[in-house]
């Protein structure tokens, strides 16, 4: 598990190119095993990139038992 | 009763990432034909060899392929779904891990004879190394120069993306496997229209078991006529009998449909009960599927077969209960996992599987009542016949059939209860 870091996040979103709703489930899975949680930013950002509400990915993440938005044990 | 290995025969032959190991043992020999001879003759081949789905509902390949092939909309998805939650369910684990490349060979057919522009591959969150396997090889296999390259105008002709599951049972029915990669909470849908017809993002898309997929280029190379005198008429070819619970050796079987019995399975590839004790109860189909009394394990291990029986053979997760177990413990065992994974969508499931785990929990603890039996019944029937999606239909099918085969169980624990 890696510290969040918006370069190593870039490094990601590079490495994937062109992010669209087609593979955006599986990047929001990247970032979760890479940083242990999805980043309030990454919704932000993800949103943006992908024309869909925060909200809307918000709402799924919360509901899969292997996504978390906060690092497990901080508080 | 002997295994026949048409799928698992290659097993651990090559290293996983050896593309060439698996090309000399025969490998790609099916998407080679399938080029030859182009789309429509795959989906005719594979219509005729009668290959039905893997993944427990055993709706027809072929006639799946063909809806979506029709569709004029573009582009189109396939997706293997590896998400392989069922209880007592570990078959697809073997092939993504012993013989990759033919599942791999197995998606490029598929997606080639419906017309996907990008497929996708699914697998369980909890099966780690085969994720972290999977992504290697799809590097591994656009390097590679494979059957079928540079056709479509593009380098490589593997687009293919892998999913890493993110812990839910119902991902693995196919509408919600599709919710799932819309980055949408899964859960089941009403149908129609069919994933065929509207699936991912609105576009046409097939969903195939991992068992199915394997048997692509196996069907192909053979020939649908050679495939079709494997098994029997009606579901031919072979099985991946998973087999787990009270028996001495667990393990997974490739079997021919209707070659042998329960028993023999139990007996010979098992090695009989842990105890030696005789078998109380089969679930001859994973974790939802209705109970088989030990009277009925004579029964051939064919879908026909075991229906007859009362069942049905479902993932061919065959599931072992010795005598001495109480059916009011196994049932709870199985509600407590059901009532966890309900996606919530739909009143019956949502609601159901509470009130029924609640009933068999003061049943268990002694405080339940003959009323409480009858409450399960009809909960359990609604379930049923209401439910959206394969979970809600299903869930409830061991619960039943625990009342009507071992009702001396449930009466015990009443007895028990203060009056």
């Amino acid at each position: 598990m890696e510290k969040f870091g918006t370069a190593r996040y870039q490094k990601m979103l590079n490495d994937i190119g062109e992010l669209g709703v087609e593979n955006l489930f599986g990047f929001l899975g990247k970032v979760q095993d890479t940083f242990g949680y999805v980043p309030r930013e990454v919704i932000e950002d993800t949103a943006r990139r992908t024309g869909l509400s925060p909200s809307r990915i918000y709402g799924a993440l919360t509901s899969y038992r292997d996504f978390n938005l906060k690092l497990e044990g901080d508080g | 009763m002997k295994e026949n290995k048409i799928l698992t025969g290659r097993g651990g032959k090559y290293e996983p990432l050896d593309v060439k190991g698996y090309e000399a043992d025969g490998g790609f020999a099916g998407l080679k034909g399938a080029l030859a001879i182009g789309p429509e003759s795959v989906i005719e081949e594979i219509k005729r060899s009668g290959l039905s789905g893997r993944g427990g509902a055993g709706f027809p390949t072929g006639a799946k392929w063909e809806m979506a092939a029709r569709e004029k909309q573009e582009p189109k998805y396939f997706i293997c779904n590896a998400e392989e939650g069922e209880l007592g369910t570990f078959k697809d684990k073997v092939l993504l891990d012993g013989d990759p490349w033919l599942v791999l060979e197995g998606i490029l057919i598929a997606s080639y004879a419906i017309g996907a522009g990008q497929s996708y591959i699914y697998i369980n969150g909890e099966y780690e190394e085969t994720v972290k396997l999977w992504e290697k090889l799809v590097v591994e296999a656009r390097k590679a120069k494979l059957p079928g390259d540079g056709i479509s105008g593009s380098k490589s002709s593997v687009d293919l993306q892998v999913i890493k599951g993110k812990g839910l049972y119902i991902t693995g029915e196919e509408c919600a496997l599709i919710s799932s990669l819309e980055t949408r909470r899964a859960t089941g849908q009403l149908k129609p229209p069919y994933p065929t017809q509207r699936g991912l993002f609105g576009r046409p898309t097939v969903v195939n078991n991992v068992e199915t997929i394997a048997n692509i280029p196996v069907i192909l190379s053979m020939g649908a006529e050679e495939y079709r005198k494997l098994g029997t008429a009606k579901e031919p070819g072979t099985r991946l009998f998973c087999l787990s619970g009270d028996v001495k050796k667990n393990g997974v079987y490739e079997l021919e449909t209707g070659s042998g019995t329960l028993r023999e399975l139990i007996e010979e590839f098992g090695g009989g009960t842990k105890s030696g004790r005789g078998v109380k109860a089969v679930q001859p189909g994973g974790g939802t599927s209705a109970f088989l009394s030990g009277r009925s394990v004579d029964c051939k291990l064919s879908d026909e077969a075991i229906r007859q029986a009362g069942s049905g053979l479902g993932t061919a997760g065959v599931i072992v209960y010795e005598e001495g177990k109480s059916a009011v413990g196994i049932v709870k065992g199985l509600l407590d996992f059901y009532g966890r994974e309900s996606c919530g969508r739909c009143a019956p499931c949502r609601i159901g599987v509470v009130r029924m785990k609640e009933i068999i929990e003061r049943l268990f603890h002694g405080k339940g009542t003959t009323e409480d039996l009858e409450h399960l019944r009809e909960i359990g029937k609604a379930c049923v016949s209401v439910s959206t999606c394969g979970m809600g239909q299903a869930f409830p099918l061991p619960v039943l059939s625990a009342l009507e085969l071992f009702p001396e169980d449930f009466e015990a624990v009443i007895a028990q209860a203060p009056a």
